[in-house]
């Protein structure tokens, strides 16, 4: 069997998710979703609308893309077809059939966090990037997915010291509901570790599958709070010959994921 | 009578910055920055700024809270990516409580400049709603949509003082015209009360009137600036410098760290030293800056 990296695996997964036509759009310094996204362009996507930097792109025909180490790097202008228009495209995102989304803190209920954690008084005792676009997009994106490359009971926590994405609140009532938001919310949170869903009734997260040779306990011992655990949990699908090869050779050759 | 020209010197520029001032800098994350004016305001330690980072924002604003220059700060993000997660004197400032963090994201700084800009109080977004950002930040108010009754977020339109921007090229009569994204510069341009910008090149007149459709705005101040937005990218003239930027990163972050040997070494020789911006190209020097190419 062909050896491949776990956020390979992780990039192939999502890709599978990305469906032919939709407009989905990648934030900065986020190479497993963008690796995903490109994936799913060349594997089954010609008719999505990509977002690649600040661009939409047109990509036929590419043999191989370039690496984005800078979000607003100007260069994929060589394969664009418009530009993000700022500031319309700030107020259209409720277009984006998908996002994706980190946090420093990720809890039981898929709110995530990139503030800070808070100290004493108004300082903080680990500041935080900064929500960047999340806010927003987690509000209107139809959906979006959480996407971590560290699963550990520091980032995956019962409640998030603050919340600077809205999930889905405290499960208890349905927040999207009652703040009228447009988009769903988060479909999945994938991790190094599994793949969550959300629970349709408690909007809690709940074990998907496992990536090949990790154990539920893996899974529990790194969550710092108790994931519903469903009777059957089915291995995460590794990735195939035609998406390594597309990963590899189109999408990755500088081996970013590997 | 004569038609003024905009075309400034850099001391004329810098003199309109003003300690207490708010200003916005143009740009997005790593890119188009104005940074002479940057360096100048660090340089001649401006204090008590209100800094409105490009929404999302990168280390010239970090950049200005190590030189001590700001008071408040109002960012989605302050960082260099992959580079560096976070600017290392915003990471220290947010962590011992130095600097006022006006929390918000990307959407909520757009609304608050195309507010300003439309001179109405505030524009609503639907953001933030159920999140910890309005218990953060108590100016954005929860309120009931007057048309359907949903609940919405009104971010407040802000006085700001000055944008400073960066963009590809202007005439002597301050229009100015982009040949890459212009980003929000337009917005922050028609929101500020004054807008000085710098520019790869001066054209002429004519070739501005070419293509006025091109023309994003007219500035108060045009400042001739090549390599203006080093070590950021400059849209069709020149990408990141790496280099420069992770210098930057490691001799700020030692120095957050209580190493501060490389930082001032760093701050003498690009910020302190040169007493213009052609000394500063000529401490980064030609053949690094004539590296900086697409291919």
């Amino acid at each position: 069997m062909q050896e491949y990296g776990i956020k390979e695996l992780m990039a192939c997964w999502i890709s599978r998710d990305l469906l032919d036509g939709e407009r989905v759009a990648v934030g900065a310094n986020f190479p497993i979703p963008r690796a995903a996204l490109l994936l799913s362009y060349f594997s089954h996507g010609p008719n999505m609308k990509m977002g690649m930097g600040s661009f939409y792109v047109n990509l036929k025909d590419i043999d191989q893309v370039m690496t984005l180490k800078y979000f607003s790097d100007y260069r994929p202008k060589r394969w664009a077809e418009s530009a993000a228009f700022f500031p319309l495209d700030l107020f259209g995102f409720h277009k984006l059939d998908a996002f994706f989304i980190s946090g420093i803190q990720i809890d039981a209920y898929g709110n995530t966090n990139l503030i800070g954690i808070p100290g004493e008084k108004n300082h903080y005792k680990f500041r935080g990037p900064g929500s960047i676009g999340t806010t927003t997009l987690s509000a209107v994106a139809r959906r979006y997915y959480i996407v971590t490359e560290h699963h550990t009971p520091r980032i995956f926590v019962k409640k998030c010291a603050i919340v600077s994405a809205l999930g889905y609140g405290d499960g208890t009532s349905d927040p999207r509901k009652k703040y009228c938001l447009p988009g769903k919310g988060p479909r999945y949170c994938i991790t190094p570790l599994c793949v969550f869903d959300f629970s349709p009734d408690t909007k809690q997260m709940r074990l998907f599958s496992l990536h090949p040779g990790v154990s539920i306990d893996d899974v529990i011992k790194n969550t710092g709070f108790q994931p519903e655990i469903p009777e059957h949990i089915p291995e995460t699908a590794p990735p195939t010959l035609k998406e390594l090869d597309i990963l590899r050779n189109r999408v990755d050759p500088e081996g970013l994921l590997r | 009578m004569e038609r003024k020209t905009a075309i400034v010197d850099e001391s004329a520029a810098l003199s309109m910055i003003k300690d207490g001032m708010t200003i916005v800098i143009g740009g997005f994350i790593t890119a188009q920055h104005p940074m002479l004016l940057i360096r100048g305001i660090a340089k001649e330690k401006r204090k008590n700024l209100t800094v409105i980072g490009s929404l999302s924002a990168s280390l010239e604003v970090d950049m200005l809270i190590g030189y001590g220059c700001v008071k408040s700060l109002v960012a989605a993000y302050v960082g260099a990516e992959a580079v560096a997660a976070m600017g290392p004197f915003y990471k220290e400032a947010g962590e011992k409580g130095t600097i006022h963090i006006w929390e918000c994201d990307e959407i909520i700084i757009a609304a608050m400049l195309q507010a300003t800009a439309s001179a109405v109080p505030f524009i609503p977004v639907r953001g933030g709603l159920g999140t910890d950002l309005p218990v953060l930040n108590p100016d954005l108010k929860i309120f009931n949509d007057p048309v359907n009754g949903d609940p919405l977020l009104a971010v407040p339109a802000r006085k700001i003082d000055i944008a400073i921007t960066h963009a590809s090229c202007a005439d002597c009569f301050g229009n100015v015209q982009y040949k890459g994204n212009a980003f929000m510069d337009q917005v922050m341009a028609r929101a500020a009360d004054f807008t000085i910008t710098t520019v790869e090149k001066i054209i002429s007149p004519e070739e501005i009137r070419q293509n006025p459709y091109q023309t994003a705005y007219v500035a108060d101040m045009i400042v001739r600036a090549p390599f203006g937005a080093h070590p950021f990218s400059s849209h069709g003239f020149y990408p990141e410098d790496d280099d420069f930027l992770t210098e930057y990163v490691t001799s700020a972050y030692l120095a957050t760290k209580g190493e501060i040997t490389g930082w001032t070494q760093f701050k003498r020789k690009y910020i302190d030293a040169p007493e213009d911006h052609l000394d500063y190209l000529d401490a980064v020097g030609i053949r690094k800056l004539f590296s900086l190419n697409e291919f």
